[in-house]
Parts: C-alpha cells; sequence; structure tokens
C-alpha cells in the first residue's frame, strides 16, 4: 500500500456542489429540460462531427486498395511536390 | 428544429390515430425525471395496433412512415425517421413490460410559459427504470443508477413492477454491480 504524505485537498465541497446542481437540474421542467437537450447537442454536435471524420479517415485508410501507394501518395503531398 | 417540435409531431401522429398509443420512453423519458443527459435520439413506444403483422412477427410502420412522409419528413438514418431534426426510434411494444408501460404512462406538458400548450405521454418513472434494468447496457445501467442517486424513483411501486415481471434477480445483480445496498 502506498503511503500518502502529501496533504491532498479535500475535494468534498466541489462533489457535494455537483450533486446540488444534479439535484436543480433534476428539477427543472420537462419544456425547460428539452430545451437544456438541445442546447446540450448543438454544443457537442462539433466535437460529434470530428469524431465521425477520423473514423470516416480510418476507415477508407483501412479500405484502400494499395496501403502502400496512399502513403507514398501522402509523403509526396507532404513534400510539397504536387 | 426543436425537441419539443419533435413531440409535438408524435402528438400530432397520435391525435391523428396513426399510432393508437404511444409513450415517450428511453432517455428523453427519463429527462422528465432526473437531470438532462445527451442523448442521440427519441425513442417513441408504441402499440401494435392496427399494424400489419407479418407471419414472421415483422411489424410493419408503412402508416407510420406515410403520415411523416405527408408532413414532408422522408428522411430515415439509421437511427430513425428524421423528424424536426431529431432521430425518432418507434418500437413497437414486445413484452408485457412493455404493454404495462404503455398503459400506465403519464401525461406531461412540454410546453414552456407563453407556448402554446402541448400535451405528450410519457412513461413512469418506476417503468423507465424497469425497462432499463431489462435492456441491461451499461448505460441503462448508469440511468437506473440516476435515478436512484437523484431521489426519482418510488422505491415500492418499482418493486411491485420488478416482481410482477420476474425481474428481481436483475435488479439484485445490477445492486451488486453498482456496489449498491439493496433498497429491497
Amino acid at each position: 500500500m502506498v503511503e500518502s504524505r502529501k496533504n491532498y485537498p479535500d475535494n468534498s465541497l466541489i462533489f457535494a456542489q455537483k450533486a446540488q446542481g444534479r439535484s436543480e437540474r433534476a428539477a427543472l421542467s420537462f419544456a425547460e429540460k428539452l430545451a437544456a437537450l438541445d442546447d446540450l447537442r448543438t454544443r457537442v454536435a462539433p466535437i460529434i462531427r470530428a469524431r465521425e471524420a477520423r473514423k470516416r479517415d480510418r476507415q477508407a485508410f483501412r479500405a484502400a486498395d494499395m496501403p502502400q501507394k496512399f502513403l507514398t501518395d501522402l509523403e509526396v503531398l507532404a513534400s510539397g511536390k504536387r | 428544429m426543436t425537441l419539443r417540435k419533435t413531440i409535438e409531431v408524435i402528438a400530432k401522429l397520435g391525435a391523428q390515430r396513426v399510432i393508437s398509443r404511444y409513450a415517450i420512453a428511453g432517455a428523453v423519458a427519463a429527462l422528465n425525471y432526473i437531470q438532462p443527459t445527451l442523448t442521440e435520439d427519441l425513442d417513441i413506444l408504441i402499440s401494435t395496433d392496427g399494424f400489419e403483422k407479418r407471419a414472421s412477427g415483422l411489424l410493419l410502420l408503412g402508416p407510420i412512415e406515410k403520415a411523416l412522409a405527408d408532413m414532408g419528413y422522408t428522411e430515415r438514418t439509421s437511427l430513425g425517421y428524421n423528424v424536426e431534426g431529431w432521430p425518432v426510434q418507434f418500437l413497437p411494444v414486445a413484452s408485457p413490460l412493455d404493454e404495462e408501460a404503455l398503459e400506465q404512462a403519464v401525461e406531461l406538458d412540454v410546453s414552456e410559459a407563453g407556448e402554446e400548450p402541448l400535451k405528450a405521454r410519457c412513461l413512469s418513472a418506476e417503468h423507465v427504470v424497469a425497462v432499463a434494468l431489462k435492456v441491461g447496457r451499461l448505460k441503462d445501467l448508469a440511468r437506473i443508477d440516476a435515478f436512484l442517486e437523484q431521489g426519482a424513483v418510488n422505491l415500492k411501486a418499482l418493486k411491485s413492477i420488478l416482481v410482477r415481471h420476474n425481474l428481481m434477480e436483475a435488479w439484485k445483480t445490477f445492486c451488486l454491480k453498482a456496489g449498491r445496498k439493496n433498497p429491497f
């Protein structure tokens, strides 16, 4: 067992505030929560789009008929010769 | 494009009797009881009355598709019909638990202050939890945990549903996994 020699901060107040926030959000009306969900979805949309683009890139790379050619093309592009 | 407008379209399908009985289910139903969490789609539990059923058990949702198309919603993605920007998944009743959940769904007011009144049906908190337990994916178990954490479920009513639908063993397993003391 690792013995703690540091004085770690007490995070209980932060967790209590988070619980309070959850409780306040849970008490909103259904209509207010629907609006919050719309807002949440709008805010995470760029992250989801970026994740999907990464996934597409990976799939395209795996599906490439000639990965070697794909890599060579990338190298040519990176070198600025094309 | 808002979820409220999507629900308005679903309520219209109900009013037009395209779907005879329906209730908001899944994450959006949970939203009525616990803090908002992100979801990709809107699940609508529907009664199978009035839909053609093939011998294979496959249910044809053609009338819904047609009614949506008449209202201008023709796009369909892997997540469901695109209605006002939200994918909607229609889930036909598939068990006695679903049947009871639909029967005992509650009516909600979806309108904000100053808006036209809009009523929609939504699963009760206890049925949202029981269905989540039955489905049993990690995200469903996390949802149950949130209900317990936020005191959003009537434990006595939940227990009677779990007993009635033979879900007490699944409940004990959930409590074990979640590190929770079994409240029953």
